[in-house]
């Protein structure tokens, strides 16, 4: 696939080491360790690694710290759209998201129904356990992304578009997750922001 | 086979001890922890300068703590009456749950308020708040700058 039919992607850390110490690691594998205590080890839609697409926006944020700010790095996935196993699209495919809901909606049964038998009590459900049973089935693993976004009201301008009070969001934030053995999916681009 | 009929073919074959191994892997959302964790040191509204040394005892914290939340919710939505996201962020550090032993007083007019847009997620940032600070306490700052 040529560069310019591929997504564009970015990714931001913190602010340390070279140059070419950042070209070199980047993208970091963020992992998701579901048994440990820590929040921080545990990933919105498991292991992988994690992009905002299209824009750097999103990516200004995240690993910033006043003193050092962070680094954006812009890379160019090799994904497409028009491959049925190449992105899992739970923020535009209406398809995807019928099927993870209703997937949802029979894991959530089968979940609460064994909680009853046991005598457990579970937390609440979350996106990365239903993306973990998921990926337990061998023709759901062959997708090579995730791509999500959330329900944040930062940076999101909602445009009304009649006097009927329905509007549209506008900004976003689209994630996307590359599991770790589509590596090879990801070309980097460019150091696209560094300091603060 | 589509995709969501192998899906729920296999769901069908996970054992009751399998979902609730997995069940128990998880806990709630963690969306905005990571987020949370690398602003820590950076965010200028709310950090652990606010607390001051003397504030061992839990009840203080709590009021401390709640107070400059408060402070910090006023500030950011003078600049985004939107922005539940910040407050949201500020409850997300804590795996502790300690929402029986929470006083209801302490939040109770949070929760009436009606200038946020989720009264929910007020309460429920809230509820982690309040845990971020008992874990403070009861693991000790070193740990939770271990954490960050």
């Amino acid at each position: 696939m040529g560069l310019l039919k591929m997504l564009t992607a970015f990714h931001s850390c913190k602010n340390s080491g070279s140059d070419d110490f950042i070209k070199e690691k980047t993208p970091f594998l963020s992992k998701h360790n579901s048994n440990s205590a820590s929040n921080s080890d545990r990933k919105w839609l498991t292991t992988g690694y994690y992009f905002w697409l299209d824009s750097k926006r999103h990516a200004e944020k995240w690993n910033y710290n006043e003193k050092d700010g962070n680094v954006i790095v812009k890379f160019k996935l090799n994904l497409s759209y028009e491959n049925e196993y190449d992105i899992f699209d739970l923020a535009g495919n209406a398809n995807h998201q019928d099927m993870f809901t209703e997937y949802m909606k029979k894991y959530k049964e089968r979940r609460d129904s064994a909680a009853q038998k046991k005598g457990r009590k579970l937390s609440n459900i979350v996106v990365s356990e239903i993306i973990e049973a998921m990926l337990r089935n061998a023709t759901f693993a062959k997708f090579k992304s995730i791509k999500c976004n959330d329900d944040r009201n930062s940076g999101v301008t909602k445009i009304p578009f009649d006097d009927d009070k329905l509007c549209m969001p506008i900004g976003q934030a689209f994630q996307i997750c590359v599991f770790e053995r589509n590596k090879n999916t990801i070309i980097f681009e460019d150091i696209v922001h560094r300091g603060v | 086979m589509n995709i969501l009929s192998s899906l729920l073919k296999d769901l069908d074959l996970m054992s009751d001890d399998d979902i609730l191994e997995l069940a128990m892997r998880h806990s709630e959302s963690t969306f905005y922890a990571e987020e949370f964790v690398s602003n820590f040191n950076a965010y200028d509204d709310v950090s652990l300068s606010n607390f001051s040394t003397n504030s061992r005892l839990i009840d203080l914290v709590i009021n401390e703590y709640y107070m400059v939340v408060t402070e910090a919710l006023e500030r950011n939505n003078k600049r985004n009456k939107n922005n539940i996201h910040d407050f949201y962020l500020l409850g997300q550090v804590s795996t502790l749950d300690v929402r029986n032993t929470t006083p209801t007083s302490l939040y109770s007019d949070l929760i009436s308020s009606k200038r946020y847009p989720s009264r929910m997620g007020v309460m429920k940032a809230f509820h982690t708040s309040l845990s971020s600070v008992q874990s403070i306490c009861t693991s000790g700052l070193d740990s939770l700058l271990k954490v960050c």
